[in-house]
């Protein structure tokens, strides 16, 4: 009798956090609203800048956060909790505040408008996610793993793919995951540097969400999750694909 | 050589981050202070701090989203403790395997606002589901009887995603925690004969009331600027701080420039005011860390 009991409180908890899903999944069956957004030019148009927006800003995280990331695990030197504060500034003052800021100076440098430009703004955002990630990663790495590559001649492009990667891949992937969850949901910045240009998913969806549309709305948000976890399999794949390959090399 | 060497792994970061970051915050605040000005000359001025402290509109604003982020901190602080002893409860006494139920809480850890604050939007509205629901049970008779819990002048919808959002946040943050307790000290609980209740409450709390009390104020630190939530689940009067930022904003007026960068000042202090909070929680609380376990 009190196991039921018990049973029927956590599923109406469940039901509460689930609500919000199943009304969004209920309202999105319809043959009709699936076919005007699937056949509707803009919404391939918004997800390929969506996805080039998260690869640039994927691509300057990992050239830039990656060095920062291990350096920061290894090294202690004086004004380390500068750097520190530093890389975790962006998520403490929203990046709304500086993008401001910088829309003049995109202007002069013709990056308004263009998805370069939001990309760039999109990996000043998600660098502390990257970074902190990777740092985690790194500190579990040890360092005779790399002076054992070095003593066999790998050069340090060679050292990162076949030995750092493999072992800290876990990380890398928790990091880049994060880039593309955060990047894809962010609408202020894309919209101030973007304009409504840089057609990403967010911006293509707003209108419709903000007026309450329970047709097309709904397809886009399911649109939008999915692709989301695609992402984040995709990466996965890619990593896991890395790792096999120096597997075999190994 | 060696110094050299190591100052290359960071140069990229530092001049990244100074050109695309800190430029960004050196722009607001000079033309928040009158500098930058492209109508007219610049000279250093503090009229737009003035403008701004001294109107209504801002600090209804202001007061308006503090008011709403600490009613959502709050009351996510409190359901996640209730939600971490219902799980700790489940495993006590094995009611059933608590992993699904925690997949479940945490699933809207990856939904964006935008789609969360929709998903509430369409359940709460006046025409929304939960009213269709109520009225084909008979419960209500008419649209009129539902209240308006979304785009209302008390923010219920944009408190309600929030906590939405938060709950899951948190409770990912500390369940962990509770489980390794529980390991630890659960032959101490046996020994002095506590009570389900009292272990949770003398022994799991006290232990995971630092990682809440830290959460607690990033949850605070985030949704102070967060946009979409309240742009989607809003009224016109009163606006969170953000939106209205965002709107003078994109109204484009050259004019208004000045007041745009001061509001951003301010919100980036009250940011930081957070972070500081959080990192002195962090301190105050790895004092008593060490001895507790």
């Amino acid at each position: 009798m009190k196991k039921i009991f018990v049973g029927i409180v956590y599923f109406l908890i469940s039901l509460v956090f689930l609500l919000p899903f199943i009304g969004v999944g209920l309202k999105s069956i319809n043959f009709k609203m699936w076919e005007y957004v699937l056949l509707n030019e803009k919404t391939y148009l918004s997800l390929l800048s969506t996805f080039m927006v998260a690869s640039i800003a994927m691509l300057i995280n990992f050239l830039i956060g990656t060095p920062l990331a291990s350096f920061m695990a290894r090294e202690d030197f004086k004004g380390k909790k500068m750097i520190e504060l530093l890389i975790i500034l962006p998520l403490i003052i929203p990046t709304m505040v500086s993008t401001m800021g910088l829309q003049f100076a995109f202007i002069k440098l013709g990056l308004i408008e263009t998805t370069l430009g939001v990309g760039i703004v999109h990996s000043v955002t998600t660098m502390p996610y990257y970074v902190q990630s990777m740092k985690a990663g790194y500190m579990t790495l040890s360092k005779d793993y790399i002076n054992l590559g070095k003593i066999l001649g790998a050069n340090p492009i060679q050292r990162f793919f076949k030995i750092t990667l493999p072992i800290i891949s876990p990380s890398f992937l928790v990091g880049m995951s994060l880039v593309i969850i955060v990047s894809l949901s962010q609408y202020l910045v894309t919209f101030i540097i973007g304009g409504g240009q840089v057609m990403t998913l967010p911006i293509l969806m707003m209108p419709y969400l903000s007026d309450g549309d329970m047709r097309n709305g709904t397809v886009y948000s399911i649109i939008y999750v999915l692709f989301t976890y695609f992402l984040v399999f995709l990466v996965g794949r890619l990593v896991k694909f890395i790792y096999r390959k120096s597997d075999r090399c190994r | 050589m060696e110094k050299i060497k190591k100052i290359i792994y960071l140069i990229p970061f530092l001049m990244y981050i100074s050109f695309f970051f800190l430029y960004g915050l050196y722009y607001v605040l000079m033309t928040s202070l009158g500098y930058n000005r492209i109508l007219s000359k610049s000279y250093f001025t503090l009229d737009y701090y003035k403008e701004v402290l001294y109107s209504k509109e801002f600090l209804t604003s202001l007061i308006y989203t503090t008011k709403l982020n600490m009613i959502s901190a709050f009351f996510a602080f409190i359901l996640t403790v209730i939600i971490l002893y219902l799980v700790f409860l489940s495993k006590r006494k094995g009611y059933f395997y608590g992993k699904s139920f925690q997949k479940v809480i945490e699933a809207p850890v990856f939904v964006p606002y935008l789609v969360g604050a929709y998903g509430v939007l369409l359940l709460l509205m006046r025409r929304g589901i939960l009213n269709n629901v109520l009225m084909q049970l008979g419960v209500i008779k008419s649209v009129q009887e539902f209240p308006v819990l979304t785009n209302d002048y008390n923010g219920i919808g944009i408190i309600i995603t929030y906590i939405w959002k938060a709950l899951p946040f948190m409770t990912m943050m500390t369940l962990p925690i509770v489980f390794r307790v529980d390991k630890k000290w659960d032959a101490l609980g046996k020994l002095y004969n506590l009570s389900n209740y009292q272990f949770f409450k003398k022994i799991v709390f006290p232990l995971i009331l630092p990682t809440l009390s830290v959460s607690f104020f990033i949850v605070l630190t985030y949704l102070f600027a967060s946009f979409e939530t309240p742009y989607i689940l809003g009224v016109t009067h009163p606006r969170v701080l953000s939106v209205s930022v965002f709107d003078m904003y994109a109204k484009g007026n050259l004019d208004t420039r000045g007041k745009i960068m001061v509001m951003n000042i301010m919100i980036s202090v009250i940011s930081l005011f957070f972070g500081g909070m959080i990192s002195l929680a962090l301190k105050f609380f790895s004092r008593y860390e060490s001895r507790e376990w």
